[in-house]
Formats: structure tokens, C-alpha cells, sequence
């Protein structure tokens, strides 16, 4: 079945709210944001401080993230002049991504925010995504296999670095997604090369927006609010899709379930 | 006195316990899985790994109330890598992991199967080694030859179905619901066991392994006769009882045979026995009767340590003492042997 789904709203009902007021203040706290982007192949964690990232690493894209992980923030807390109870808190990609890579980060930010104390903010992949993009395009598209057929799809409308989400993120087959842009977008996000290959005629943006980065994750990081402690217990990536045993327990659509795009002219 | 925390996400219960290097338990918090499994009549592993991540924190911060017990307080983490579903294991991999690094203490790097023999130690109160070892569950059906806590080694495992794999199937073929071995022992409980004379793999020689895939194809033909085309399940009545019943005594015949085969041939003189399976009355009842007859000692632990838990990690205190500590490049592995 193919349907939009309103997960970032429905995960976190809160976000969203006081933006731009956590924003500035994040960007000039000194106390260090651990960052950890495991939505794709190449994992990702680091830290950022008063604006900037002060440092980071790669988990190595042969091994599993989760053997990794732990001995890269290790290193990040030895390389820090304060203890983690003291940095501002974590930041972690939520997805859409790799099931089992979201799991891992997500549940060692978890683990990170309560053991420490400190404040977890979820960021939606996508919108790390749109955020190092932001500046090539009014309108981006960020897309991402979802494999069997399908992908991942949102629609960004950027503006002075502060991406804002003009439609919910959408689990669509490929036609179903191309039948929806239109000239002004952009395409950026992980599959952005297939749909290069796939479309020609469609405006790509530059190959290194496509994947994740921890810049991306801090600036929508700093948009964000904090989760409350019942909704970090309660926390779970961006599936959008269901298992596949429940998918195919699910009945058959009859038509397509396309929601209208929200702006003709993008 | 040292404080652990132990973690066990290896299939479908999610689990925290807090003991100390006594082998005393402060507290044993389990989250079952089987509301979301029941409607697939299995495990689902996507499935369970999702709610592993969402019940994970609320079960370690319940038992950490429970044992009052800070975070501070705990000398090590105990987890359950190995063996079990790859992608639930991560996820209680990863939190162990990252509370090692922030507590700045020892991670334990715990086999599920060790964990469930030495349950039996926990239930015992006293030493159990060396004993033979069986664990019986949804996910394992193995012989070990247990020297002593931390010398374990296999004498033989299933080739096919784990043993609770086979009660979860056959209780899907009579629609009796999951969990299986529950729903099967409570309609063999009216049954007749010699009803069906259904196969025991490998009972009339010496191996000490188990195959329980040829006893589930025989119960779905004496369900659906040998074309085995599914229809509607027996309904309520002594067939299904019937079916049931001589089921699960192939089933227990089979596992008790085997446990005294490798009782003699080590010469060993005790029994330990652990995994979901051992909470079935019928075999609890007949590998008494065969280790009286053996004279031998058979320790079984209540249910609440025969299913899944946290609290028989405590085997870890075994491997702190010897200081056998686990690096934090530690990872998930589905498979053991």
C-alpha cells in the first residue's frame, strides 16, 4: 500500500515548536552536542559547539555500526575537556534509513541521554538533508530507496537555511514520486544518483548534499526542542513502513494514495 | 559488595535485572513480546526488534528502582550477545555498550545459552557443576558438558527446529495460539499420548543430537492426511488433544532419551536443565523419573528463570572475577557454534 505517511508529526508531536528561539541559543553554546547519523552505510558521530563541529569520525562501512559506535564516542569523550554529564546533550538521525543502523544510533543516544541526564533532540534524516541543502534551491526534494519498488520522498522549501517541510514524508513508488515534481525542485538525499540515472531531465543537487552529514544533523538539530523523558523511553526511528510480515497481512490497495502537492509550482 | 546490571534482548522478552557477585538477585524485570508475535503465530524478528528499543530504557530504569540501585553504583554490564535474533541482540548490545562507556565500568560479554544453565545454579542456591547441561527453548534445543561455570562445551544441538520452535508450529497447525508450548501442554493435558505414534529423530542410536522437523510434518499429515493441503484447523474435541498429547510425549521421550544417553556417556552424575521448554510439566515429571532411576541430581529452575531473563546473566560475576572483560568493539552474533 502506498500511502503518505505524517510520521515525523505523529512520532513527535511537539517538535517543531519555538524554533527559532532554541536555535540561536544553541549556536552560541559552547558545551558540546554529541551527533550520531547512522541512517545510512557509512556511520557517522562527532561533536559541535557554538556553532561548529568540533570534531568527528567515521564508523567504518564494513562493520556493523554497533561495533563501532561506542568506541568512537569513547574517543570523542576523551578528546572533550568536559565529562558528558556536563556536554549540551545528543542530537541522532532518526531516519527514514537502514532499520537496524537507526536502531543502533538510536539506541545509544538513549542510553546517552539517560545515563547523562542531558537532553535528546530526535532529528529526521530528511531534514538534515534539506538543511545542507538548503542553499542551492528554493524547493528540494530529498528521496531515499525504500527498496521493493518504492522510496522515501519530502518536499523541502528552503529559504535562508532554515528549511521548512511542505509535505509530510512519503513512502511512494518511483512513478508515483515523479508525477509529483515539478521544475523548480531540486533532488537531493541518498538515492539522488538513481534518480539522476532514472531522469535525466531532473535538476540534481550537488553529490555532496545527497548523504547526511553531521553539519546537516546539527543545523536541523538546533531547530528542534528536547524530547520530554516519556518520549525519549517511547523514541523509534522514522520506520514509515511497517514489517514486512504486518506489510503483507495488510490488504491490497486498490489505487494509490497520492497526496496533493502542496505547491503547483515546485 | 559489587552491583551488575544485566540485558537480554536475544529474541521476544525484553529484559533487566540487577544481582550482585553473591548471585543475589535485587531484581528481574521482563517485558514479553507475545501480544505482538501472536497474530504470526512466531517470532517476528523485525518486530521484536522494534520493541526492544522502545521497552529497553523503561525495563533497566524499573529494575534499578526495584533494586535501588544508582547508576553510579553498578561495577559492570552484563549482556547477552550471543546467541539470538542478530538485530535484537544489537539493540541490547548497543545500550550495554554505551552504559560501559559513560559509567566508566567493565562490559560482560554473556552467552544466552551459558546463562540459561546456570539459572540453575541461581535456583539451587549452591554449586551444580559439573553437571550435563540441556537447554530446551524456542530458539535452542543443546547438550553441553558443563565442567564448570565458565567450561562449557556442546556435545550436540538440534540439526533442524529448536524444540519450543516445533511446540510454537504444531500449536499454529491445531490453532491453539502462540505462545505454543503453553497453549500445547494445557489441550494434551485431556489428551491421549499413545494416540499417534509420531517419530522420535535418532532415538535408536547413540548421537546426541536432535531433529524435530520430520515429528512437525508428521503431525500436519495426521492433521491434513498426506497431501497436506491447509484448511481449518482440528476443532476443540479428543482428536486435537489427541494430536497434542502424543506430540509433546515425541517431544519429551526424545529429550529425556537423549539427556540420559549423555549422562552416560560422560558419566557425569547431574543434570541441569533451562530454556522456556523446561517449564513443561510433562517433561519436568519424566526426566525426574529417568534421573531417579539414573540416580541422578536434576536441577530444573522455576519458570520465571526457565524463560527468557536478565537475572541468569549473572553468570557474568564468573567472568569479572577471572576478569575476562568484553572490548567495546563487542558484537551481536546470531550464532555460536
Amino acid at each position: 500500500m502506498s500511502v503518505g505517511l505524517p510520521a515525523a508529526a505523529s512520532a513527535l508531536p511537539e517538535k517543531f515548536k519555538n524554533e527559532q528561539a532554541m536555535g540561536e541559543q544553541d549556536r552560541t553554546d559552547t558545551r558540546p552536542w554529541l551527533l550520531i547519523e547512522t541512517s545510512g552505510q557509512i556511520g557517522q558521530v562527532g561533536l559541535a559547539a557554538a556553532g561548529r563541529i568540533v570534531a568527528g569520525q567515521s564508523l567504518d562501512p564494513q562493520r556493523r555500526h554497533a561495533r563501532d559506535l561506542a568506541a568512537a564516542v569513547e574517543s570523542l569523550i576523551r578528546q572533550s575537556s568536559l565529562p558528558p554529564s556536563q556536554w549540551a546533550g545528543v542530537m541522532v538521525s532518526i531516519g527514514p534509513g537502514s532499520f537496524t543502523g537507526l536502531r543502533v544510533g538510536v539506541m545509544s543516544a538513549k542510553t546517552f541521554a539517560y545515563v547523562t541526564g542531558r537532553p535528546l533532540r530526535a532529528v529526521p534524516t530528511f531534514a538534515a538533508v534539506a538543511a545542507q541543502t538548503a542553499s542551492v534551491a528554493d524547493y528540494v526534494w530529498v528521496v531515499a530507496d525504500a527498496l521493493r519498488g518504492q522510496l522515501y520522498a519530502q518536499l523541502f522549501r528552503g529559504g535562508g537555511g532554515d528549511p521548512q517541510a511542505e509535505t509530510p514524508l512519503l513512502l511512494l513508488s518511483w512513478e508515483q514520486w515523479r508525477m509529483q515534481v515539478r521544475d523548480q525542485a531540486v533532488i537531493t538525499g541518498p538515492a539522488a544518483a538513481v534518480v539522476a540515472q532514472r531522469w535525466p531531465e531532473l535538476p540534481i543537487a550537488p553529490p555532496q548534499t545527497h548523504l547526511p552529514t553531521l553539519a546537516g544533523l546539527y543545523a536541523a538539530g538546533c531547530r528542534l526542542p528536547s524530547l520530554s523523558r516519556e518520549q525519549l523511553f517511547a523514541l523509534e526511528p522514522l520506520y514509515v513502513r511497517p514489517s514486512y510480515a504486518e506489510e503483507r497481512r495488510l490488504p491490497s490497495p486498490s489505487a494509490p494514495d497520492i497526496p496533493p502537492s502542496s505547491s503547483g509550482s515546485c | 559488595m559489587a552491583l551488575f546490571l544485566g540485558i537480554e534482548t536475544s529474541c521476544d522478552e525484553t529484559a533487566a535485572a540487577v544481582f550482585t557477585d553473591q548471585y543475589e538477585i535485587r531484581s528481574s524485570i521482563v517485558a514479553s513480546q507475545s501480544r505482538l508475535h501472536a497474530p504470526f503465530t512466531g517470532v517476528v524478528p523485525e518486530i521484536a526488534a522494534r520493541a526492544h528499543l522502545q521497552q529497553l530504557l523503561p525495563v533497566i530504569d524499573k529494575a534499578l528502582t526495584e533494586a535501588q540501585c544508582r547508576l553510579e553504583e553498578l561495577s559492570a554490564i552484563a549482556v547477552h550477545h550471543t546467541p539470538g535474533l542478530v538485530g535484537s541482540l544489537l539493540v541490547g548490545v548497543a545500550a550495554a555498550k554505551m552504559l560501559a562507556v559513560l559509567l566508566r565500568i567493565p562490559l560482560l560479554a554473556v552467552n544466552h545459552i551459558h546463562s540459561h544453565i546456570f539459572a540453575c545454579r541461581l535456583a539451587a542456591g549452591g554449586d551444580i557443576f559439573p553437571c550435563v547441561g540441556l537447554v530446551v527453548s524456542g530458539g535452542h534445543t543443546v547438550l553441553l558438558r558443563c565442567e564448570g561455570a565458565t567450561q562449557m562445551t556442546v556435545l550436540g544441538g538440534t540439526r533442524d527446529d529448536a524444540a519450543g520452535e516445533a511446540f510454537d508450529k504444531v500449536a499454529a497447525l491445531l490453532g491453539l495460539g502462540f505462545p505454543g508450548g503453553p497453549a500445547v501442554e494445557r489441550e494434551a493435558a485431556t489428551g491421549d499420548p499413545t494416540a499417534y505414534n509420531f517419530p522420535r529423530a535418532f532415538a535408536d542410536d547413540g548421537r546426541l543430537e536432535f531433529s524435530f522437523s520430520g515429528l512437525k510434518t508428521a503431525v500436519l499429515y495426521a492433521c491434513y492426511g498426506q497431501n497436506a493441503r491447509r484448511s481449518e484447523p482440528p476443532p476443540p474435541g479428543p482428536v486435537r488433544a489427541n494430536l497434542a498429547a502424543s506430540f509433546q510425549a515425541a517431544v519429551v521421550d526424545i529429550l529425556v532419551l537423549k539427556a540420559k544417553q549423555a549422562l552416560r556417556r560422560t558419566g557425569l552424575r547431574r543434570l541441569a536443565v533451562g530454556g522456556g521448554v523446561a517449564a513443561n510439566k510433562a517433561l519436568r515429571q519424566a526426566l525426574q523419573r529417568m534421573c531417579d532411576r539414573e540416580r541422578v541430581e536434576l536441577f530444573i529452575p522455576p519458570l520465571s528463570l526457565c524463560t527468557d531473563n536478565a537475572a541468569m546473566a549473572a553468570w557474568a560475576v564468573e567472568l569479572w572475577k577471572q576478569g575476562q572483560f568484553a572490548p567495546l568493539d563487542l558484537d551481536a552474533e546470531p550464532t555460536w557454534l
